[in-house]
Parts: C-alpha cells; structure tokens; sequence
C-alpha cells in the first residue's frame, strides 16, 4: 500500500522496447507542443531560477573566485532580462553613474540595491542570497587590505596584551 | 540541503555528486543493477560527514526535446519502509534533476515512468502531471520541489 508521507524508490518501469518507444513518441510530440508556447517571459524566469541556484551552489563551496562576484552576476541579470543598463539602472531608481561603478566592480552594492534587485527580479532573487555574495567578497577585502589595516591600528589605544599559555 | 533523521528529528547536511564507476562496482544496501546504468549520469546523495550514500539516481538528457528523464531512483536499503533511517532522500534527488533542467535550458522539465501503483504518488506528493504513459514536472511545479528540498532551511 502506497503511503504519503513515505518516499519510494523509483525502480525499471519494464516497459517492452516498443511500448518504451511508443511513450517516447508520445511525450516528444506533447513536448514539442508545450514548448510552441513558451513566451519570452518562461524564458527569463527558468534562467533567472538557474543563475540563482548558480549563486546557491557557489556559496556552497565557500571559497572566493573573481568569477562568482556580485557584479559578474549583476552582468549576467543584464543579459538575461535582455535590458541596457541604463534602463535597469533606472528601473532599479538608481543613478546611472552608481550603477556602472557597481557593475564594474568599483564599488560594492548597498542593501537598498539589493532589495530592489530582489523586488526586479519578481523576488526570484532574494536580497539575503545576494547579500551573502557581496559579503563573500568583502570578507577577501578585509583580510588582504594590509594598508588599511595597518593605518587603522595607529589609531588604537590600549590594545589588549594577551599571553597565552 | 538536509535529510532528517527519523527518530531523533536531526537534520543532517548531505551533498549530491556523480558517483564514480569504482564506487557503483562496490555498492552495498542497494539491489538495482546500477552496473547498467554506466551509459548515464548516476548520482549519488551522501551524507558530508560521514559519506555515507543514501541515495542514487541515474538520469538522462533529452537536448533534442529540452528534458531530463528520470531513468531511476534507489533509496538505500535503511531508508526504505516504515522504519526508515532518514527522509527527503527521493525529493532531494528529484529536486536535484529539475535543477539541472534549469541549467541546460530545459525549463525545468524533468520527466520519468513510474509503475502503475506509483502514479498517484508522483502526482500527488510531487506535483508530477501525465504527459501519456510518462509522467512530468517543469517551471513552477519544478521549482517549488527545489526550494522544498534543496534550500538549507
């Protein structure tokens, strides 16, 4: 008796090869059917659902790779929503000139773009996931910007002095 | 993503990556003939701590009609039954296909033929429609079992 809440393996369905072949050409042509109307609108939804597992699975790994930064994806939502980036920028209420500096990579997003990015992106893009890309690499500025680093401990009082046994 | 444990409740984090022909040659707590599967792409769901396999999946990819067919799924021998060890195996692997149907442009659409006896299962615990004797989930349907069984949450 089949259950629920159970889950099931899905063995050889032990079709013949012709009963096989006869399902196929059937599935082929309701397939073929089904894609006839498919607008452009499925289109960007289906690569807008990848490009964000594609951000998922990067997170995933926990490493930082100049590919995988938030302004390659920001180029790549671009692409997909087939938009300028004048008109994106301006959808998104934000200055031409700030936009070019965040997709070039010149200056890291606030959380206010990112929530118009989610709001853009029919919330198929949720501003907590690109969040966690910005933060990625702003993690890998922090640990090799030594000049800042070595300018603001000039500015420290009393630094704690700790032995360690 | 996460299976549960059924008896203490505990999530448990678990990865999913192509098994290697070695490791399909000496697979214990399964019994489908995975050896004939090496002309697909098998998957193997383990947990990252102790990688242990819990699960398998065999698919292919249909570029000419923009799907993947699920070829098969096998839960291991623990998580069979009543007294299954864990849970979310088979919608993880399921959930996995249609991410991968997004990524090759296919919409999401990822098709499979069940036995009789399972139809309704695939309808009505994973939204699968009939598409003739084969059964399908695409776009939204698709999705929806991603973020159920893929997300960390």
């Amino acid at each position: 008796m089949i259950k629920k809440n159970q889950e099931y393996s899905l063995p050889h369905h032990n079709l013949s090869d012709k009963q096989k072949d006869k399902a196929d050409i059937e599935l082929k042509k309701l397939r073929f059917e089904r894609l006839k109307n498919i607008g452009a609108e499925q289109k960007i939804y289906s690569d807008l659902i990848s490009l964000k597992y594609n951000i998922i699975d990067y997170l995933e790994l926990g490493l930082f790779s100049e590919k995988f930064k938030f302004s390659e994806y920001l180029k790549k939502y671009v692409s997909i929503v087939n938009i300028s980036r004048r008109n994106l920028a301006s959808d998104l209420g934000t200055h031409e000139t700030k936009f070019s500096r965040i997709i070039n990579d010149k200056e890291n997003p606030g959380l206010g773009f990112l929530y118009r990015i989610e709001e853009h992106s029919n919330s198929i893009l949720p501003a907590s996931l690109l969040w966690q890309l910005v933060n990625r690499k702003m993690i890998r500025e922090i640990e090799n910007d030594k000049t800042e680093k070595k300018k603001q401990s000039k500015l420290v009082k009393n630094k704690l002095n700790l032995r360690i046994a | 993503m996460f299976i549960i444990n059924e008896i203490s409740n505990e999530k448990i984090k678990v990865s999913i990556s192509e098994i290697e022909v070695n490791e399909l040659e000496k697979l214990t707590g399964f019994q489908f003939d995975w050896e004939n599967e090496i002309d697909f792409e098998v998957f193997k769901l383990y947990s990252k701590k102790s990688n242990e396999i819990h699960g398998l999946i065999s698919i292919a990819r249909i570029f000419e009609e923009l799907r993947i067919e699920i070829r098969l799924i096998e839960l291991s021998k623990v998580n069979i039954g009543s007294k299954r060890k864990f849970s979310r195996i088979a919608g993880i692997l399921i959930a996995f296909a249609c991410k991968e149907a997004f990524s090759n442009g296919f919409y999401g659409f990822v098709s499979l033929i069940p036995k009789t006896r399972l139809i309704e299962h695939y309808q009505n615990k994973y939204g699968f429609i009939q598409f003739g004797k084969h059964l399908a989930v695409e776009l939204k349907s698709s999705e929806n079992l991603m973020n159920k069984y893929l997300s960390n949450d």
